[in-house]
């Protein structure tokens, strides 16, 4: 369903890696993306950073990537 | 209700004959630089996520705005779809002349169970041919009034489609042999026909040998004691009706037909009818129960979230479109959009385009000044954005207006009809006005940021985009301008393509390259002829500085000099007296 240039390395970066601990803080180039097209991967951590910030928390980054994608827009 | 017909722009209700004359576009491309892809919410069509379908089908794809208008039945998609056909009310200036369409709202079929013997089997499920609420208004009703007669009805949005007597005789046989009983029996998921009297087997095949009925009567008829008379010798012998023990279907008391309605039940609500669709539910092949008018139920359609928006944008990686236009009205779609569009202009993914998106609640959250940075943040040449709300009629003919959002249409609009040297500046356009007044300072600060908008013309009142500006940020002209992007953008690929089609995989000798190079310059020709580049004794249309050929390799260097749009008369009357 997505664009041409996305999975391959989500999918290695998904299998590598290794739950953080709940509250260690990790760099948003540390936070793992679903499955989705690169360029539209690049514009959702623009709006990770700018909600939690370049440094946050496993589940901080995940709720404010699950808030932003449920987000209803007419 | 008498519905009217969109001639040029104008709905036509009366009979009669019309007329319209144009003048030509001033230039086209051999290849397809005018085609609009459209991503955004409407009542009709083929959802993007609809698993049901190819991704292929998962996009509408119009010539003309009636076609459309059946399809998306309303909503944002439709009415951007009647800006795109007709964004200019200068008679001698053309719309799109294609648009496609994603609908990024997720939506639903209705559907409905059919049965047979009595209610006893579930046998087909029915699904509406459309997504979505709308699709609770289809309605089905069978009729069985005899032996030999069959009729399906269709109901939807006032119309009927009824269908012909589905009755659907395929073969006679009758035993005369010695056995007492000669009960029929057919599976046809096993494939087995076979004709007893209890234990003792008359007859028995698997008729996947026989695939055709001309070819099973045939084997039949190698028993003498069978008399088989073909009705329908072309059918496919696996669609015939299932025929089960307790049917009791003994061809030594009385000659028996074998049919296959149930075939042609499936035919008529899978491929005849334009409101459903069907398959079978189970392994029976039984013809359906009679049926009252009952109505297919569990149609929806949902708001789009960032995710749907997100799977909709990326699903225009597989159409062929020049402009790509979302319309949420939402700044994080924008910027989603715009990467998309930049993705698209990769040079390894070959798919020149440019982006559009506009503001959307001008009324409310969506200031000049959000407006104004939105512009900045996009911050493209490959981009526009639309500031002005626009007013004008929608698709059901009521005075509407319209976000900002739709804005962009209307540009790519005058530029795929037109051709993409034409700048969207100043043009007339197909609608009433703008609801806001801008001061002197508003609109130099809007279109610094690279924000298009809708002023009146002081002299006609009619409104029209002030200045075609892209969201570039920088100071030059040409990435400023988005008919001068578009140009240099359908430049390239018909370049590349005409280029490519004519040469790659070819073996190329000496004497071929001074060929390819004419060619080259052919093309090139062809842009100053058509008036997309110009030249003066200073500075040449275009120039060819490198053409250099290496093992299996051509490299191509030139310096283009394009057509500019004028934007400004300065003129300066020094007055004095005597």
């Amino acid at each position: 369903m997505f664009g041409e240039e996305k999975t391959e390395k989500t999918e290695k970066e998904v299998k590598e890696k290794k739950p953080s601990p709940p509250n260690k803080k990790i760099r948003i180039d540390e936070f793992v993306l679903p499955q989705l097209p690169k360029y539209a991967r690049e514009v959702l951590k623009a709006h990770l950073k700018k909600v939690v910030g370049s440094k946050g928390t496993e589940e901080e980054y995940k709720n404010a990537f699950d808030n932003f994608m449920k987000r209803e827009i007419k | 209700m008498a519905e009217p017909y969109i001639f040029e722009n104008e709905e036509i209700i009366v009979p009669g004959g019309y007329t319209k004359v144009k003048f030509k576009p001033s230039g086209t491309f051999a290849v397809d630089t005018s085609t609009i892809l459209l991503v955004g919410t409407s009542e009709g069509g083929i959802p993007f996520d609809a698993d049901e379908v190819t991704e292929d089908e998962r996009f509408g794809v119009f010539t003309e705005p009636n076609k459309a208008r059946d399809v998306l039945r309303k909503g944002d998609l439709l009415d951007a779809v009647l800006i795109a056909f007709s964004p200019v009310s200068d008679p001698n200036l053309s719309g799109a002349r294609k648009v496609v369409c994603i609908r990024s709202n997720p939506a639903e079929r209705s559907t409905l169970v059919l049965k047979s013997d009595s209610g006893v089997s579930e046998v087909m499920d029915v699904f509406s041919a459309d997504y979505g609420k709308h699709t609770k208004n289809t309605a089905i009703q069978i009729d069985n009034p005899s032996g030999t007669e069959s009729f399906i009805t269709v109901f939807k949005d006032g119309r009927e489609v009824a269908s012909d007597n589905l009755y659907n005789p395929i073969f006679t046989i009758n035993y005369s042999g010695s056995e007492s009983a000669a009960n029929i029996t057919f599976n046809s998921d096993s494939g087995i026909f076979k004709i007893a009297n209890g234990v003792i087997t008359i007859f028995e095949t698997d008729i996947n040998d026989f695939p055709t009925v001309g070819a099973l009567v045939e084997a039949i008829e190698t028993n003498s004691d069978f008399t088989v008379i073909a009705l329908n010798s072309g059918f496919k012998t696996k669609l015939m009706d299932d025929i089960t023990v307790g049917d009791a279907i003994n061809c030594k008391t009385a000659t028996i037909t074998i049919k296959g309605i149930y075939e042609y039940q499936l035919r008529f609500l899978n491929q005849i009818c334009e409101f459903t669709t069907a398959k079978q539910k189970g392994l029976l092949k039984r013809k359906l129960d009679s049926l009252a008018k009952t109505f297919l139920a569990g149609g929806t359609h949902s708001t789009p979230t960032t995710e749907n928006w997100t799977d909709a944008i990326a699903l225009g990686d597989k159409v062929e479109a020049f402009y790509q236009v979302e319309l949420s009205g939402d700044m994080d779609v924008a910027q989603l959009n715009k990467a998309a569009v930049k993705f698209s202009n990769k040079t390894k993914i070959r798919r020149e385009r440019m982006g559009g998106s506009g503001a959307g609640d001008y009324s409310g959250a969506d200031t000049y000044d959000v407006r104004r940075a939105n512009s900045k943040a996009l911050n493209s040449f490959l981009y526009i954005y639309g500031a002005s709300p626009i007013q004008r009629y929608n698709s059901d003919g009521e005075f509407t207006v319209f976000e900002p959002k739709f804005l962009p249409v209307f540009a790519f609009g005058i530029n795929s009809g037109n051709g993409p040297a034409t700048a969207a500046t100043f043009k007339a356009l197909d609608a009433i006005g703008n609801p806001e007044v801008y001061s002197s300072d508003d609109v130099d600060a809007f279109i610094r940021s690279g924000c298009m908008i809708v002023t009146p013309n002081p002299r006609t009142g009619v409104p029209r985009i002030l200045r075609s500006v892209t969201t570039y940020q920088g100071p030059e002209l040409i990435p400023s301008e988005m008919s001068m992007v578009s140009t240099a953008l359908a430049m390239a690929k018909n370049f590349r393509i005409i280029m490519e089609e004519n040469f790659v995989g070819k073996n190329i000798t000496i004497g071929d390259q001074g060929v390819i190079e004419l060619k080259a310059r052919e093309i090139l020709d062809s842009y100053v002829s058509s008036g997309y580049l110009t030249g003066s004794d200073v500075q040449a249309a275009y120039q060819i500085t490198q053409f250099n050929f290496a093992g299996d390799k051509l490299s191509i260097v030139m310096d283009l000099t394009e057509t500019s749009v004028l934007n400004f008369i300065f003129t300066l009357m020094n007055v004095s007296t005597i």
